[in-house]
C-alpha cells in the first residue's frame, strides 16, 4: 500500500476535523457545542472514508483503458507544482505591487511564458487586464483597490 | 397577496434603465459561461462576484440570477454544433440536436433550443408565482428546531446531488459548517479558531471561501490539463438565420409538449436533490413516451431538442423556491447563488415570506425577463458563441486568477483574504482531484451561523427533545430517506453508465 494523494486528502480532512475538536475542548461549553456537534460526525465520516481509501489502495488496480476511461493526453499541460508556483507568483505580485500594477504584471508573465515567448500576446493581455482593473473597478465602479506593500512603502 | 405587490416589482425593473441594463449585460455573460464547455454557471457566478460587490442587493441579485438563468441557453450551442455539452444538463440535447446539425439542420436545432429555453424559463418563473400562495404558510410554520434540521437536510441533499460519494459530500458540508464557526462566538464572545488574527474575528469571508473552493481549483486543473477547454476538433456546422426562425416556430408547433416539459422541469427543480440532469433526461424520456412516431427520436427529431431545453431553463425557476424560502438550494448551481445572495446581504429563509416578498417577486420577474430577452441576444450572438469552445486555457487562467484575488480582497478590503483564498484554493484543488464534491462546502458555510443560532434557540425552548416535534420528525425522515435513496441507487446503478459530476 502506498500513501497516494487520495489517502493524503482524506487524512488532511480527518486532521482538520480532529484539530477543530481538540481546539473546541478548550472553549467555553456553549462555544464548543456546535464545533463538537459537527466535528465528531466529521471525524467518523472521514475515518470511514479513510478505511475505504485504504481498501481501494490495497485492491489490484484496474487499467484505465480496461475501465473504458478515455485518457486525453495534454498537449501543453503543466505540472501541478508549476501551477502552484504560478499561484504563489500571482499572490506575491498582487501583495507586493497591488492590483493596478501587480495584476497586469502577473498576466504579462503568465501569458509570456505560456505562449512561448510571444511578447505581443502578453502585452495585449496585460493591457486588457489593466483596463479592466483600473478602468472598470477603479474608475467606473469607484472601488478602492489594494495598492501593494512595496508600492505603499515606496510612495 | 394583491395585484399591486405582484406587478409593482416588474414595473420597477422595466422602468429602471439600470436594472434592465444589468439584465442585458448578464445575458451574454451567462450564455458565455454556458457555451464554453467546462466553465458552466457555478464558476460564472463565482467569477462575477467582484463585479456585483458593493451593489444594491436587489440589483446584484437580479444580475446574478439573470446570468444563471440563461446558462443552459448558451450551453445548447456546443451541444448542437459540436456534440459537446456546454454544461452537464445539456447532454440530453445532443441526442437529437447533434444529428440535426449533421444533416444540415443546425440552425433549426438552435432555433428550437432557443425558443424552448425562452418559453421554458418563462413558464418556470410563472410556476414559482403560482406556487407562492401555497408555500407561504408552510414556510411560516417552521421553528428554530426545523431550521437546524433544514441545514443538515440541505447538506445531505447537495452531497447526494453533487458527487459520487455521500460520505465525502457530507464531510465536506460539515467542513463548510466548521469554517462558518470561525470568529467570535455569538453567545460567549470567546474567540473560536481565529488564531489571534483580527481579520478572522468577524468570520471567514464567504466570498473568499467560495472563490477559493471553486475558481482556484478550476484554473489549476485547467493549467494542469492544458490545451483548449474542450476537446473539440473541426469547424462548427453552418446554418442560416431562416433555419433558426423555423426552429423557433417548431416550439409553437408543439405547444403541449413545450408546456408539459416546462411544468415537469419546474416541479423537478423545486425538489432539492434531483438536479438538472434528472430534469432534462426525464423530460426527454417523457417526450419519447408520449409523442407520436417515437422511433424518430435519437435520429434528429426536433422534439428531442425542445423537451430537454424547456426543462433545463424551467427547472431554474422551480429550484429558486427552496433556495429562497428554506435556504435549501434546489441544485448545486443554486448553492453557489445562495452564497452570493448572502454576500449581497440577502438572507434566504422563511423571513423572506414576511419581509422579502418584494425581492422575491423582483427575482421572479428578472428570471422571466432574462429568459425572454435571451432569445434576442442569442439571435445576435450565436455565431460568436460557437467559437468560444476553442478558447485556450493559457489565456483564460491569468484573468480568472486575478479576478478571484480581486473578489477575495474586495469582500472585506483585507489583503489577508488573498492568502486565505490561496489556502482554500489548494485544499479545493485536491478535493476536486480526489472526488470530494465542493458545493456542500458552500451550503455548510452559508447555513452554519443559522444552524448554530437555531440549535441554541431550540435547546433553550424545548430542551434536548426538540427533534421530537412533528415537523422535525418529518425532516429527520427526509434526511434518512435521502441516505436510503443514495444507498439504493448505489446498489442498483451500473457505475460504468453513470453520469460523472465534476464538481
Amino acid at each position: 500500500m502506498t500513501f497516494d494523494g487520495k489517502i493524503i486528502t482524506t487524512l488532511v480532512m480527518l486532521i482538520l476535523f480532529m484539530g477543530a475538536c481538540l481546539m473546541a475542548l478548550g472553549l467555553p461549553t456553549k462555544a464548543a457545542f456546535m464545533p463538537l456537534l459537527i466535528g465528531i460526525p466529521g471525524i467518523i465520516l472521514c475515518s470511514a472514508q479513510l478505511v475505504l481509501d485504504i481498501r481501494d489502495a490495497r485492491s489490484p488496480k484496474v487499467d484505465e483503458a480496461e475501465k473504458g476511461v478515455a485518457v486525453v493526453p495534454a498537449d501543453d499541460g503543466r505540472s501541478e507544482a508549476s501551477m502552484f508556483l504560478w499561484l504563489g507568483v500571482f499572490l506575491a505580485l498582487l501583495l507586493g505591487f497591488g492590483f493596478a500594477i501587480g495584476g497586469p504584471l502577473a498576466v504579462l508573465f503568465f501569458v509570456y511564458f505560456e505562449k512561448k515567448n510571444n511578447w505581443l500576446n502578453a502585452l495585449f493581455a496585460s493591457a486588457g487586464t489593466f483596463a479592466v482593473l483600473f478602468g472598470v473597478f477603479g474608475w467606473i465602479l469607484e472601488l478602492t483597490l489594494f495598492k501593494g506593500f512595496i508600492i505603499e512603502a515606496l510612495f | 397577496m394583491d395585484f399591486y405587490s405582484i406587478f409593482q416589482p416588474l414595473f420597477n425593473i422595466i422602468t429602471s434603465p439600470y436594472l434592465m441594463g444589468l439584465i442585458l449585460m448578464a445575458i451574454p455573460l451567462g450564455m458565455f459561461f454556458g457555451a464554453v464547455p467546462g466553465l458552466g454557471g457555478k464558476l460564472g457566478i463565482v467569477l462575477v462576484i467582484p463585479f456585483v460587490f458593493g451593489m444594491d442587493p436587489l440589483a446584484g441579485a437580479v444580475f446574478l440570477l439573470a446570468m444563471h438563468a440563461v446558462v443552459h441557453t448558451g450551453g445548447s450551442i456546443p451541444s448542437i454544433l459540436f456534440g459537446v455539452p456546454g454544461t452537464g444538463p445539456d447532454a440530453a440535447t445532443i441526442v437529437d440536436g447533434f444529428p440535426m446539425a449533421q444533416r444540415g439542420e443546425a440552425g433549426r436545432a438552435l432555433g428550437a433550443s432557443l425558443g424552448a429555453s425562452g418559453v421554458g424559463g418563462i413558464i418556470g418563473a410563472l410556476f414559482i408565482a403560482v406556487m407562492l400562495p401555497f408555500l407561504r404558510p408552510v414556510v411560516l410554520a417552521f421553528s428554530p428546531a426545523e431550521f437546524f434540521l433544514l441545514a443538515l437536510f440541505g447538506i445531505t441533499f447537495i452531497a447526494m446531488l453533487s458527487g459520487d460519494s455521500l460520505i465525502k459530500g457530507i464531510a465536506v458540508g460539515f467542513l463548510g459548517l466548521m469554517v462558518s464557526l470561525i470568529g467570535l462566538d455569538p453567545h460567549t464572545g470567546s474567540q473560536r479558531f481565529t488564531f489571534d488574527q483580527l481579520f478572522l474575528w468577524d468570520g471567514v469571508s464567504v466570498i473568499a471561501a467560495v472563490l477559493g473552493i471553486f475558481a482556484i481549483p478550476e484554473m489549476l486543473s485547467l493549467g494542469v490539463k492544458g490545451g483548449a477547454i474542450a476537446e473539440v476538433k473541426g469547424k462548427p456546422a453552418r446554418y442560416d438565420f431562416a433555419q433558426v426562425i423555423d426552429g423557433i416556430y417548431d416550439v409553437f408547433r408543439n405547444p403541449w409538449l413545450t408546456v408539459r416539459t416546462s411544468i415537469i422541469g419546474a416541479a423537478i427543480g423545486a425538489i432539492p436533490g434531483l438536479g438538472g440532469d434528472a430534469a432534462s433526461w426525464l423530460c426527454y424520456g417523457h417526450a419519447v413516451q408520449t409523442c407520436k412516431n417515437p422511433e424518430e427520436f435519437g435520429k434528429g427529431d426536433v422534439r428531442g431538442v425542445i423537451a430537454p431545453e424547456t426543462a433545463n431553463n424551467s427547472k431554474e425557476g422551480g429550484s429558486l423556491l427552496p433556495t429562497l424560502f428554506f435556504g435549501v438550494p434546489g441544485s448545486s448551481g443554486m448553492a453557489i447563488l445562495l452564497g452570493a445572495f448572502v454576500m449581497l446581504g440577502i438572507q434566504p429563509g422563511p423571513q423572506m415570506a414576511l419581509t422579502g416578498m418584494n425581492l422575491v417577486w423582483s427575482l421572479i420577474w428578472a428570471l422571466a425577463l432574462a429568459n425572454f430577452l435571451s432569445v434576442f441576444v442569442f439571435l445576435a450572438m450565436a455565431p460568436a458563441f460557437s467559437m468560444l469552445v476553442f478558447i485556450r486555457g493559457a489565456l483564460l487562467i491569468p484573468f480568472v486568477l486575478v479576478l478571484a484575488f480581486l473578489g477575495a480582497y474586495l469582500s472585506e478590503a483585507s489583503w489577508e483574504n488573498m492568502v486565505l483564498l490561496v489556502g482554500i484554493g489548494i485544499l479545493g484543488y485536491f478535493l476536486k482531484k480526489h472526488g470530494w464534491p465542493r458545493p456542500p462546502f458552500v451550503i455548510g458555510l452559508v447555513l452554519g451561523s443559522i444552524a448554530e443560532d437555531s440549535i441554541h434557540k431550540a435547546l433553550a425552548i424545548w430542551g434536548p427533545t426538540f427533534f421530537l416535534r412533528p415537523l422535525s420528525l418529518l425532516l429527520i425522515a427526509l434526511i434518512v430517506l435521502t441516505v436510503v435513496i443514495y444507498i439504493y441507487r448505489l446498489r442498483t446503478s451500473d457505475k460504468t453508465k453513470g453520469v460523472h459530476y465534476d464538481v
